[in-house]
């Protein structure tokens, strides 16, 4: 048997499997490397939000593109996959808010977005367990949520199909072309991609990639509770500040009526243990605008780590004359949207496939600021 | 507590009245009556099987609150219980 | 909310708590004893007013120890030297700083997943007792009672004098083995029966070794069984039960060593908190291993996890655990010889540490309840009696291992996680716990894998040990109320 592979990714989170599938779909044979279950890591922590995000040029470009391709893939994953284009309400709790919404309208608009402004008695109306009060939202219609586990899962089940395969090891070293497992294998391939999320940086030492904890706590069901994914517009002003610590009131409705309820965001957290202080703050934010939240009974609570970078955009494709891994990592708070659109660049980049992402954008030769992420 | 001295418990179960003993719980009260407690995610009616707390397989509505598990918690007069096997 | 301190926290009033309760006020600590059900008793003495049951009762009245029924606790945390105990009950949310706390938190029974298992009227052995002792009425029904362990004939008994027919009780160790347990029981025959009071009427049903049940048949309801040889019994109620699990939930997310030998004492033991991660050194070699299996074809290596294990949290040396058949898959806390777990401040007693009966947990509860007060030396005086106990446990153990076949009951397609519905083809299908949580939502429903992760724990051999907060599931308002910050508690 044969031993050589096109191409070999390190980590089997969401962007990992992706990346795999993605090049096998261009005839590659692929080696999917991790060390945690597949769709274990931060994807399997995440909620689960394809969100259309406009807080850069670059990022919208990559969520929109990335949104697209979960679109063209809604009909092929399987229904465990709990696909559900259930859209995002950007909730305004007051004017000067609503005003943000109106110019985030705009923007959308602009770009083929569908987008809704809702005013006070819309917004009422769409999700009545709102408080009343509210000045308003933006309804983003072709937002969906997804469960990554399982798409990951499907995704390496094709790769094993197109003549891939799968390995359940830590990684110790890496170069271009030349993975080497703990243990001692050493595995030549013409092409290696990681995608170790927030611990990728113990493979690439150079990477400013820092690990963004975040609590997340899921309810029994209570269908209908609440309608579409909810996000404050605070959380424009404060989720992407860098503050040591930040909570943002987001609601996501599973397709099995639970309430997923987020979300927390720590810097310099080093335990991922469920801490009592953040699920409170969480949920008392949650509470200024669903009081009657408080009355949902939660069966889970845990954390995840996000893979976050000083400029919140991801770094896709590799250093000219480093010798090593291309690089597929630092998706933050959006890692399991843009995965999708990453991949596509991944494939662009290794296989000269077409798209229509500017890889400059996310190049990891781009200027971090003088951050090293240590 | 004020139950403690009644010798029979009225409460409802799916709007129906049931009279039980003082003490016992919800779950028994529900199941004397010939009833099971919720739906599984797939829709399988399901009743008591640890009695204990533990299976969560007891739960029922109680006086509005989704998702109470009747092996826990005593009748008490006038009590609305809604069962999977409601209307 | 409620904030307060104490000296000693005992959770679970069962004998072991009771039992603690009592040692700690006799030595003078002010002492919180909770519990989740409204009355206390834990499982043997649920409704039980006399014999040792009233003595016990009467004793922890007298003693000045506050009771407090239908509160559960959803967390412990080690906060600032102390304990930190987070409660959520009918009287609202509570939070409890203690200078010592006592786990005596009990157990639940094993449920084995058969065809039918999940039809109405079929019930756990204990379960089907707790709730005749909580009011349901079994006047005339026909029971099959089966599973293992000497509560099938202590509740058939209890069942039979409430007015059911006992059909047959089907006792899935083989007589051989039991012989040897006689002898034991006879040296030691209050053992068994306590608490139940065998009567005339169940000595004319038929005990029978080497059977268990294979299928439940039935409609809107259970309507027959099948057992083992095939025959077919025509039944209202199922009770069936393989033993006890020790609930761990509470020990596992305070950072308590969880260990798995037989033996309860001095083993090794696995499990931190605070697991450090980032720093190289630091790094926790063990993780999820990786089994072989299914559509990726060929697949090696153990994990070796980054960090710890992420979502899990916890460390876990091996993926599958020692043969299940002896039992040794039971997590069990781990103490030193006078109740201390590996926790500063936290001390366990009774079934936690593998399931031992009532005198096991009264003489745990005892010491615990001395070492918590500070009178270690009491509790020692007292190490000579634990062990007695504990041996005739192990033995017990032995007599009732669970045989390979009643592990292998259910088909392709019965449910074995009821929460979420998840069949065993599905659960199969998956290499560890973790993967078959996040691929098929296997344990991921409000009872938290109690019931499907010990099943799945006994079947596959997989390390299930996940517990975080909240260990139940609690309102958000309670996490919002108890999660604040509590220096002036
Ligand atoms: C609380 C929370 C909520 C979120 N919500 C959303 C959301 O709603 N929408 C959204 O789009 N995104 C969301 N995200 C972000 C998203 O989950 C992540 O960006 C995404 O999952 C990252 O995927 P990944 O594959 O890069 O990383 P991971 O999922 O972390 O996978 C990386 C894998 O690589 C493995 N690995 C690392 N190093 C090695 C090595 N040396 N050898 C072998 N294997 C290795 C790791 O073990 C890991 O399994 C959220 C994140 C969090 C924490
Ligand atoms: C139905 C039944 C009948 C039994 N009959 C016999 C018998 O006849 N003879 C015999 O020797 N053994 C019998 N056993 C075994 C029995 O478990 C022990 O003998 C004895 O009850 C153990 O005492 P314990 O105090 O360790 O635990 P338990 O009696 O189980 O008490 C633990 C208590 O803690 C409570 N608890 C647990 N977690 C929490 C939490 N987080 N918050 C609040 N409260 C909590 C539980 O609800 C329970 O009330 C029986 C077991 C069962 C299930
Ligand atoms: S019967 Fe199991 S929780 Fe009530």
């Amino acid at each position: 048997m044969s031993t050589k592979h096109d191409a070999i990714v390190i980590g089997l989170g969401i962007v990992g499997c992706a990346c795999a599938w993605a090049l096998s779909r261009r005839g590659l044979r692929v080696l999917a490397v991790g060390d945690a279950p597949i769709g274990g890591g931060a994807t399997a922590a995440g909620m689960g939000h394809v969100a259309i995000m406009d807080d850069s040029e670059a990022q919208f470009r990559l969520t929109a593109r990335s949104s697209e391709l979960w679109m063209a893939l809604r009909d092929e994953l399987p229904s465990e996959a709990a696909v559900d284009y259930c859209g995002t309400l950007w909730v305004a709790a007051d004017e000067e808010e609503l005003n943000a919404a109106k110019g985030k309208h705009a923007f959308y608009q602009k770009r083929g977005v569908r987008t809704e402004v809702l005013d006070e008695t819309s917004i009422a109306e769409a999700e009545p367990n709102l408080r009343s009060g509210l000045a308003g939202g933006l309804r983003i219609i072709d937002d969906s949520i997804v469960y990554p586990p399982v798409v990951c899962e499907w995704m390496l089940a094709e790769v094993v199909r197109r003549g891939g395969a799968v390995r359940f090891a830590h990684v110790t070293g890496a170069t271009r072309t030349r993975v080497q497992l703990d243990g001692g294998d050493v595995i030549d391939a013409g092409v290696v991609v990681l995608a170790g999320g927030d611990v990728s940086a113990r493979l690439c030492a150079w990477l400013p990639v820092r690990p963004r904890k975040g609590h997340l706590v899921i309810t029994d069901r209570y269908p209908g509770f609440c309608r579409h994914e909810l996000v404050e517009l605070g959380y424009l002003k404060n989720a992407h500040s860098h503050a040591a610590e930040s909570v943002a009131f987001n609601l996501q409705p599973r397709p099995t009526g639970q309430m997923l309820l987020g979300s927390s965001r720590q810097y310099g957290v080093e335990h991922e243990e469920v801490e009592a202080r953040m699920v409170a703050w969480v949920i008392e934010r949650a509470k200024l605008y669903m009081p009657r939240i408080g009355s949902l009974r939660v069966v889970r609570a845990w954390t995840g780590f996000r893979a976050a970078t000083p400029d919140s955009l991801p770094i896709i494709g590799g250093r000219d004359g480093v010798d090593e891994p291309v690089i597929a990592t630092g998706h933050e708070g959006l890692g399991l949207t843009t995965s999708l659109g990453t991949a596509e660049l991944i494939a662009a980049i290794l296989t000269g496939a077409p798209t229509p992402l500017d890889a400059a954008a996310y190049s990891a030769s781009r200027d971090f600021g003088g951050h090293d992420g240590h | 507590m004020g139950t403690e001295t009644r010798e029979v418990i009225e409460l409802f179960i799916d709007e129906r009245s049931v009279r039980v003993a003082p003490g016992a719980s919800v779950a028994a009260a529900v199941m004397n009556a010939g009833k099971a407690c919720r739906a599984s995610v797939t829709g399988e009616r399901r009743a008591a099987l640890c009695g204990m707390g533990v299976c969560f397989e007891c739960r029922v509505e109680i006086d509005g609150v989704l998702h109470e598990r009747s092996c826990m918690i005593e009748v008490s007069e006038g009590m609305r219980v809604r069962t999977v096997d409601a209307g | 909310m409620r904030a307060e301190r104490a000296r000693v926290a005992v959770v679970g009033a069962g004998p072991a708590g009771i039992a603690a309760a009592v040692a700690a006020r006799s030595c003078g600590a002010r002492v919180v004893l909770l519990d989740d059900n409204p009355d206390m008793g834990g499982q043997i003495w649920r409704r039980v007013q006399d014999g040792p049951a009233g003595e016990w009762r009467e004793r922890v009245k007298q003693s000045g120890a506050e009771i407090r029924g239908g509160v559960t606790v959803f967390d412990a945390e080690k906060v600032g030297g102390r304990v930190r105990l987070r409660c959520d009950g009918a009287a609202g949310a509570s939070v409890i700083d203690a200078e010592r706390v006592v786990l005596a938190t009990g157990a639940r029974e094993l449920f084995l997943p058969f065809p039918g298992w999940t039809l109405p009227g079929v019930f756990g052995v204990g379960g089907l007792q707790a709730l005749v002792k909580n009011g349901l009425d079994v006047r005339g029904k026909r029971i099959v009672v089966g599973g293992t362990g000497p509560l099938l004939l202590a509740v058939a008994a209890y069942l039979s004098d409430r007015g059911a027919r006992i059909e047959l009780i089907a006792e899935q160790a083989d007589k051989s083995r039991m012989l040897g347990f006689a002898g034991a029981m006879i040296r030691q025959p209050g053992k068994l029966l306590q608490g139940a009071k065998l009567r005339a009427s169940i000595i004319d049903v038929e005990y029978r070794f080497g059977a268990w049940i294979a299928e439940a048949r039935g409609d809107d309801r259970v309507r027959q069984v099948v057992m083992s040889d095939g025959g077919v019994i025509e039944v209202d109620a199922v009770a069936c039960g393989y033993g006890l699990v020790g609930n761990t939930q509470l020990a596992q997310v305070v950072g308590v060593g969880i260990g798995h030998q037989a033996s309860a004492i001095g083993e090794r033991q696995e499990g931190t908190r605070h697991l450090a991660l980032g720093t190289g050194e630091e790094q926790t070699q063990e993780g999820i291993g990786h089994q072989a299996s299914g559509i990726w074809g060929r697949q090696e290596g153990t994990g070796h996890l980054a960090r710890g294990t992420r979502e899990d949290g916890r460390k876990s040396k091996e993926t599958r655990s020692a043969d299940p058949k002896a039992g040794a898959w039971r997590g069990r806390v781990v103490v030193d010889d006078v109740m201390r777990t590996s926790v500063e401040g936290v001390l366990c007693a009774g079934e936690p540490l593998g399931i031992g009966g009532v005198e096991t947990s009264l003489v745990e509860g005892t010491m615990a309840g001395y070492t918590a007060a500070g009178r270690e030396e009491l509790a020692r005086g007292l190490i000579p009696r634990r062990r007695r106990e504990r041996a005739f446990a192990a033995a017990m153990e032995r007599t009732f291992a669970l045989r390979e076949e009643v592990l292998r009951l259910a088909r392709p397609e019965t449910i074995v996680c009821r929460c979420e519905d998840v069949t065993m083809a599905r659960i199969a299908a998956c290499d560890h716990w973790r993967g078959a949580k996040l691929l098929t939502r296997c344990g991921m429903g409000p009872c938290q894998g109690r019931v499907c992760g010990a099943a799945v724990e006994a079947m596959m051999g997989w390390r299930v040990r996940d517990a975080r907060p909240p260990i139940y599931p609690v309102s958000m308002n309670a996490l919002a109320a108890t999660g604040g910050a509590m220096e002036d508690a």
